[in-house]
């Protein structure tokens, strides 16, 4: 029963990338699964399709890299839910991953901006 | 931090189930959160689920990825760890190479042992549920045996046939009894292994045939006539070349022809361990065919217990109410012939556990342990050696593991690489242990004792075998391994950072583990020394016990007349020609004729001295007896001591007359000559009359104690089965040829075997102290090699660690001889500690090996003085070069050395 993705009007986003994101949001405090997918989804203004069930996969890597911890607790209408959150080690690679992440859409904005002088 | 997380993963691999439920939770609650939040918005229930689902995406694929995360990660560690082992095994391939080969051959030789010992007493007979067959023994209180080797006896057929009908417990009991037929029509005649059985064998076994059919139930009740016969898969494969119309061939046994009407299962070959797996089965309907002289005449008689009975406990019944009820049938049957079953009661036995016959297991069992502790003494220095190897390499290694602790690598990441280092060692010593198993096996098999000598015991490395070594290597990989890797991977970081990274170690104290690996390992070679040096006396006086004959320059074959219906008229014809032709072939001295050979048992009769009988309540002894011709004591050389021996004129119409064994007449008439003196046999009222007293003899194993033989000629006492002695001027091997010639011309249809010289048999018989010298010498040689090699080691080792103190002490004035004192000193230490722990230990195990030794006391004072001797020559020497190159250290270099 495969949900199919959708093309545009949404992009996808790739792995490297949606653990950034998901760092990022965790940066705000502890957060369950499906706040850290509404969050992102309100935040991109939309512009980000994710499916959520691939949340689980990227949280579990982060897990296994130590970036987050997670724990059981209780949501806001009382649902009992896994809370996750960033580790100090998750902060520092966010950090790192961010700057990284700068550097690198400031060479490719540089690259694709009108020329100054090599326009003819 | 590493070490938390690593066993944070790795007990997340053995909580995955766990896991993957709470990840399942998790996903749920997320949609659940969705679908209310699309209620909120207003959506339909239905509409509001769909939706949710939609945008969460394939579930499935959410959890098997997440799963995969883990267990990628977990191979991938894995894989890297094998690698760098692997790589880092290869880089130092001379101390890998001594640690496998260490392994390989304490591996090699417990796989092989092992091996053997499955074979003959752990593998299970291949039939359905064996745990609920028993069989039945004859106990018999009234008659005395000198040998507990007689204390379960055979069953009588009458007496059988009235436990199957009355018992309640069993659903059947069948009845076998094994004998060899000469199967003619071929090229020659052979013989082959045959068993009669009663018509249910099979069933009660719970087998199929592999071609055609079993027994049918009537098939054993008319006697004469039921010429069926079911031969083995092993003979259908290698006689008949698996023919697949093997049903309905006919196949000639003692001259009479049998319809083959079906194949065993493969891999069956009778219910006990030992023998040809060439078998036929035949229904004991045809004893009439098969049997001969007392077997034949008696095989109805109660009294004689010839047959083997077993029988299946019925559902719900254990053994031991089993042999309550069937007591009672025995009390029973004794009130009902108080003649024939005076004093006779039944035991039952599990079916495995008869494998190698009911009176034989403990034996075995003792041997079989014997050498397993032997191996595994072996095998535990090879580990101790490893062991040793692992610790002194983790402190050359100290450097690197410090290194990449400092770079981040977690305790239990190193600990996890150590350990996948020495587990792959063990297992590259376990494989290359396995290699020369299965070599090693055919050479101890070829030691093997003479009563199981033609055998197909199938010596296969199956499960059990490969389970076992596998095992044993994992374990020894991760114990051993362990100690080290901890050690190791706990560097003092600090200190070994800055340069110099010595301690202030002097002698032992500084390395209490290795120190300790090498005491005990010199106290387990001393005690396999001991073990060696105790066999090999027992096996030289063992070689020097007197068998009571002339065993050199003798050979024989053994014929059976009655396997082709001869008269006793045409047998006695027979030997007589025998006896007259053979003696006068070329290279002959005498040749005589025997029903026994030696150290081949034989017919054993309760004997009951002259006015005593079976009623009278007095016990009988059950006694061997031997029919032979006149001049078989001068043949075999064995003495008269009193009276004198058989004549020619000694026939059945004179009077009967015996000839006994020393031990026999010193039973009987303790305080009396036995000459003169009378005796009879159960059943039977004639009296014989002793006319001699022969020396004692070997009968069933050297070093019993004499046995009771009750000799009678050959003319009186008629033996369908005989065996030929012949005593040679030259050499035996010479002369046998011409005889077993002549004997085969006298009838060209005559199966004849065990074609051997007595030297042989002697030696065969020997088996024990023999295989024990030779395997203990072995393994106290490789224990005394590694152990040498180990207090080498922990001495180098030493030595380089004080170079220092050894160059100061050298440049303050400490002569050469100091030195050597100082540095020998502490190898000696350890070496006497562990020669002290040895002597308590072979105290202790030298008590159980009393019952294997011949001559020699357990606690034989030269064996231990020698060996201890031999020990502190090989720890000096051992101790001696280390020494000398601690001479050589430069006090200058020493002092500057950083």
């Amino acid at each position: 029963m495969a949900s199919k993705r959708k093309a545009a009007p949404r992009l996808e986003i790739m792995q490297g990338t949606l653990d950034l994101i998901i760092l990022r949001t965790l940066r705000w405090g502890a957060m369950h699964g499906h706040g850290i997918v509404t969050f992102i989804q309100q935040t991109s203004g939309d512009t980000f399709k994710i499916e959520h069930g691939s949340l689980y996969p990227a949280l579990q890597r982060l897990l296994q890299e130590g970036w987050v911890i997670a724990e059981w607790g209780t949501s806001s209408n009382n649902r009992r839910a896994r809370f996750y959150r960033l580790t100090a080690a998750g902060r520092k690679q966010l950090s790192s991953e961010h700057s990284k992440w700068e550097r690198f859409s400031e060479a490719i904005a540089r690259i694709l901006r009108p020329g100054s002088s090599e326009d003819a | 931090m590493g070490l938390i997380r690593n066993l944070a993963k790795l007990s997340a691999l053995f909580r995955s189930k766990r896991i993957a439920r709470e990840l399942d939770d998790e996903i749920r609650t997320h949609i659940d959160m969705q679908v209310t939040e699309n209620l909120e918005e207003g959506m339909e229930p239905d509409e509001a689920r769909h939706a949710a689902h939609r945008s969460f995406g394939n579930v499935e694929l959410a959890r098997e990825d997440s799963r995969g995360i883990w267990i990628y990660r977990w191979f991938d560690d894995f894989a890297n760890d094998l690698r760098f082992a692997a790589r880092m095994l290869l880089k130092n391939r001379g101390f890998s190479a001594v640690a496998v080969i260490s392994l390989a051959l304490g591996f090699g030789l417990n796989t092989t042992i092992f091996t053997v010992v499955n074979a003959v007493l752990l593998n299970p007979l291949p039939v359905r549920d064996v745990s609920r067959l028993v069989e039945l023994d004859t106990v018999d209180t009234k008659t005395k045996v000198t040998q507990s080797k007689f204390a379960k006896l055979g069953m009588s057929f009458p007496n059988f046939e009235d436990y199957r009908r009355q018992n309640q417990v069993l659903t059947d009991v069948v009845a076998w009894l094994a004998l060899a037929v000469t199967w003619s029509g071929g090229a020659e005649p052979r013989q082959v292994q045959a068993y009669l059985v009663s018509a249910n064998y099979f069933d009660v076994l719970g087998l199929t045939p592999a071609v055609g059919r079993f027994f049918l139930a009537d098939e054993d009740t008319q006697p004469n006539s039921n010429t069926v016969a079911v031969i083995s898969h092993a003979l259908w494969t290698n006689k008949f070349g698996a023919d697949p119309s093997i049903v309905g061939r006919t196949m000639i046994l003692n001259a009479t022809p049998y319809n083959i009407i079906g194949v065993g299962p493969r891999g069956f070959k009778g219910t006990v361990s030992l023998g040809s797996a060439e078998q036929v089965w035949i229904p004991t309907s045809m004893e009439a065919q098969v049997l001969a002289g007392f077997f034949v005449e008696n095989f109805h008689d109660r009294r004689l217990l010839s047959m083997t009975t077993f029988g299946r406990l019925k559902p719900g019944i254990d053994i031991k109410q089993a042999e309550a009820s069937l007591k009672t049938i025995g009390s029973r049957l004794e009130s009902e012939f108080p003649k024939d079953n005076a004093g006779r009661s039944v035991v039952l036995t599990p079916l495995a556990d008869t494998a190698v016959g009911a009176n034989n297991q403990d034996q075995f069992a003792l041997a079989g342990a014997t050498m397993l502790i032997a191996v595994g003494l072996v095998l535990l220095i090879a580990c101790a050696n490893l062991a040793n190897l692992l610790l002194a390499q983790a402190a050359r290694r100290e450097k690197e593991m410090t290194v990449r602790a400092a770079l981040g690598a977690g305790r239990g990441r190193l600990v996890r690489q150590l350990l996948t280092e020495s587990t792959l060692l063990s297992l590259a010593g376990a494989i290359v242990g396995l290699i020369l198993a299965y070599w090693g096996r055919g050479l101890l098999w070829s030691y093997r004792p003479s009563f199981i000598q033609q055998n197909d015991v199938d010596l296969a490395l199956d499960s059990h075998v490969l389970l076992f070594t596998l095992g044993m290597a994992l374990l020894t990989g991760a114990l051993f391994g362990a100690a080290p890797a901890f050690k190791a991977s706990a560097p003092n970081l600090a200190d070994t950072l800055k340069a110099g990274g010595r301690g202030n170690s002097v002698g032992w104290r500084s390395n209490p583990v290795r120190s300790l690996l090498v005491v005990v390992e010199t106290a387990l070679a001393l005690v396999a020394l001991i073990g060696a040096g105790l066999f090999i006396r027992s096996q030289r006086n063992a070689q020097k016990i007197d068998p009571g004959f002339e065993s050199e320059k003798l050979f024989m074959m053994a014929a059976d007349l009655g396997a082709l219906h001869y008269t006793e008229g045409q047998a006695q014809q027979f030997y007589r020609s025998v006896v007259e032709r053979a003696s006068s072939a070329p290279g002959v001295q005498s040749a005589t004729i025997a029903a026994n050979f030696p150290l081949g048992g034989g017919f054993a009769r309760t004997v009951f001295p002259e006015g005593q009988n079976e009623s009278s309540g007095y016990r009988g002894t059950l006694t061997l007896t031997n029919s032979i011709a006149p001049n078989y004591f001068d043949t075999l050389r064995i003495p008269i001591l009193e009276g004198h021996g058989f004549a020619d004129n000694d026939r059945k119409d004179t009077r009967l007359v015996a000839v006994v064994s020393e031990a026999m007449a010193k039973h009987f008439w303790p305080d009396e000559s036995a000459v003169g003196k009378r005796f009879h046999f159960f059943g039977d009222s004639s009296l014989r009359e002793i006319v001699g007293v022969s020396g004692n003899t070997v009968v069933n194993q050297i070093g019993d104690p004499p046995q009771p033989i009750a000799y009678l000629p050959i003319t009186q006492e008629y033996s369908p089965f005989a065996t030929v002695q012949v005593r040679t001027t030259g050499e035996p091997e010479a002369a046998i040829g011409t005889v077993r010639s002549i004997v085969q011309s006298l009838d060209t249809n005559l199966a004849i075997t065990n074609v051997q010289t007595i030297r042989e048999i002697m030696n065969q018989a020997l088996w024990a102290p023999r295989m024990g010298a030779a395997l203990l010498t072995l393994f106290g040689g490789l224990s005394l090699v590694l152990a040498a090699v180990g207090v080498y080691g922990v001495l180098s080792y030493s030595v380089n660690q004080q170079r220092h103190e050894i160059g100061i002490r050298r440049a303050l004035g400490a002569q050469e001889s100091d030195v050597m004192r100082l540095v020998a000193g502490q190898g000696m230490r350890l070496a006497i500690a562990g020669l002290v722990l040895g002597l308590l230990l072979s105290g202790l195990f030298a008590r159980l090996l009393a019952s294997l030794l011949f001559g020699v006391s357990a606690m034989d004072p030269w064996t231990f003085a020698g060996v201890t001797s031999l020990l502190l020559v090989v720890a000096l020497i051992a101790c001696y070069i280390p020494a000398r190159r601690a001479l050589r250290v430069d006090p200058l270099v020493a002092l500057r050395y950083d």
